[in-house]
């Protein structure tokens, strides 16, 4: 080993960090170089006094200036626990259904996105009523059928399942809350299969009676108001279960009835039942379940007369999740080494999988009534 | 540092970010201090740099350690001062001979223990220093980082880093020898009986 060698190496043997058969090298160097050692001495020496340098004080306070100096959040978003959020949603639904099965006789309308089977209605054996569409409904609004024509969805394949007049009686009877006169929720009934949605309503009583009070807007309707608003720039909150109106879903104020309240079904749920009910009553059930929690919506739904089961989808989320966990993950370890000029699209994968996030954690529920 | 801490700042946690804050705030300002050498300019660079970092933190995902990160964001800042305020120095040919000429008149090991004028000499010498020359001693040397995370913040290969440090501390000797007899005890005897 020369002198240059040496001086090359000699940060790290001053640091203990050669492994030794270099540092016997450097050793054996040093023993015939006197040059070196006096270089090696001079090192030593600046090295220790470098490591007592503890003389820089750290101003009084300086903390607290930065803190104050500091965009902090002024208050911590607090977000109800998914399971919160969830009960929340299925004392809506719970309170929808009990509006549409002992308040009326109304329209009320299946969408199915997939061929998935997890709902199936109850019916007596009667035979089922023609369909009659939206627009023809007396309940539905002109403009409610419009926007059944141009929904995004009347592509996917379809799943309508007629409903018997007898199986709906006549609003008036219902809101008397006679339990004697509820409906009993009849045998399985296997419902028909169409390609395109369909509204099935009573043949009779819906034409004849229409409810003047209850407003129901058909499910698909409703769809395309929450379509449109998801495919909208400003993208449509979840919604978080309190009685804020800016938190309510696009149906529910797409429906203009201050005391209306909806779930709307988001696009990724296979299937979903849904009841769009605009009632003040409605409004009550909601609240009493809300304050008592889940076991006030099962209460309701016995009390109904209703055997029911939820059950979560997510699933169509979860590759698509995933892939942008992974291409953010990427991107970060990109950023982290230093190639800033991805953050933008950092920002977007973030913001799409947030999105996905805040979707798989609103409610997503379909409803079984056995 | 937890990733417990870490998470709760991510999520927005003011209480979390205090703590962060208070826990971070020495070794960025002792860090910043020896790049800057001033402490108008080190309280400057903290601030800035605390803010980069909550602007940053929803994006970081712990693939280097927090402390690193933020050893990494704080040189960048004073960097950025540096050469904001036009006093960036790189490193000249003239640097780089000196890598060779490291005084043979060594100030001895028994005499380390550092006295505060020593201290400010080494302070002073350190601030003639080209930035990349201060960064490294302020990383390895003072802030006593291993060389691998000094490679990870300076995001150069460890050989770099070996090699910088090396030349550091021979241009640091450099400027130290011209004030030998804070260093050397024969030389500080002979100017205390002059004096």
């Amino acid at each position: 080993m020369n002198c240059k060698e040496f001086i090359s190496l000699q940060a790290e043997y001053t640091d203990g960090l050669l492994d030794s058969a270099r540092a016997e090298e450097v050793r054996a160097h040093l023993a015939k170089c006197p040059a070196c050692q006096k270089r090696q001495a001079a090192m030593d020496s600046l090295v220790q006094t470098l490591h007592t340098m503890d003389d820089i004080p750290v101003p009084a306070g300086l903390s607290e200036k930065v803190l104050a100096n500091l965009p902090l959040p002024e208050k911590k978003v607090v977000r109800f626990p998914r399971i919160l959020r969830l009960w929340q949603t299925y004392s809506a639904v719970a309170a929808c259904l009990l509006v549409a099965v002992t308040l009326y006789a109304g329209t009320f309308e299946q969408y199915t996105k997939t061929n998935n089977e997890s709902v199936s209605y109850s019916a007596d054996t009667s035979p089922a009523p023609s369909p009659v569409s939206p627009a023809e409904s007396p309940s539905a609004p002109e403009k409610t059928s419009d926007e059944i024509k141009q929904s995004p969805l009347t592509n996917t394949k379809t799943k309508t399942i007629p409903v018997p007049s007898a199986a709906v009686p006549p609003a008036d009877v219902y809101r008397n809350e006679d339990t004697a006169s509820t409906p009993q929720i009849p045998p399985s009934y296997e419902g028909m299969v169409s390609e395109t949605p369909s509204t099935f309503l009573p043949q009779t009583e819906a034409a004849e009676k229409p409810p003047a009070d209850n407003t129901i807007i058909p499910f698909s309707a409703a769809m395309t108001a929450e379509n449109s608003a998801l495919q909208s720039d400003d993208a449509v909150p979840a919604y978080d279960g309190q009685d804020n109106p800016e938190n309510a879903p696009a149906v529910a104020r797409a429906s203009g009835g201050s005391a209306a309240f909806a779930r709307t079904a988001p696009v990724y749920v296979r299937e979903t039942l849904t009841f769009i009910v605009t009632d003040p009553a409605a409004e009550a059930i909601f609240a009493s379940v809300r304050a008592e929690g889940p076991a006030a919506v099962e209460a309701a739904f016995s009390a109904a007369g209703i055997e029911y089961t939820v059950q979560q989808d997510t699933e169509d989320f979860t590759e698509t999740y995933h892939t942008l966990t992974e291409e953010a993950t990427a991107l970060s370890a990109q950023i982290d080494a230093g190639e800033t000029d991805l953050s933008d699209r950092l920002s977007e994968i973030e913001a799409a999988r947030q999105r996905i996030i805040e979707k798989c954690t609103a409610p997503v529920l379909c409803l079984s009534i056995l | 540092m937890t990733n417990e801490l870490v998470k709760r700042c991510q999520s927005g946690d003011s209480a979390a970010i205090e703590t962060l804050v208070h826990h971070l705030t020495p070794t960025i300002y002792k860090t910043a201090f020896s790049i800057l050498c001033n402490e108008h300019d080190a309280s400057d660079a903290v601030q800035e740099t605390f803010i980069k970092v909550l602007k940053a933190l929803p994006k970081f995902r712990g693939d280097a350690s927090l402390t690193t990160w933020v050893y990494r964001i704080t040189t960048n800042v004073c960097l950025d001062m540096l050469r904001a305020a036009g006093r960036y120095k790189t490193v000249s040919p003239d640097d780089e001979e000196v890598f060779l000429q490291i005084p043979d008149t060594a100030p001895l090991p028994e005499e380390a223990a550092v006295s505060g004028e020593r201290k400010k000499a080494v302070r002073d010498a350190i601030n003639t220093l080209p930035d990349e020359y201060k960064i490294i001693i302020t990383l390895c040397d003072l802030e006593g980082l291993p060389y691998g995370e000094a490679a990870e913040i300076l995001r150069c290969p460890l050989g770099t880093v070996k090699s910088r440090l090396n030349r550091a501390r021979a241009a640091l000797l450099k400027q130290l020898s011209k004030k030998r007899e804070l260093f050397d005890p024969e030389q500080r005897q002979r100017k205390d009986k002059e004096a």
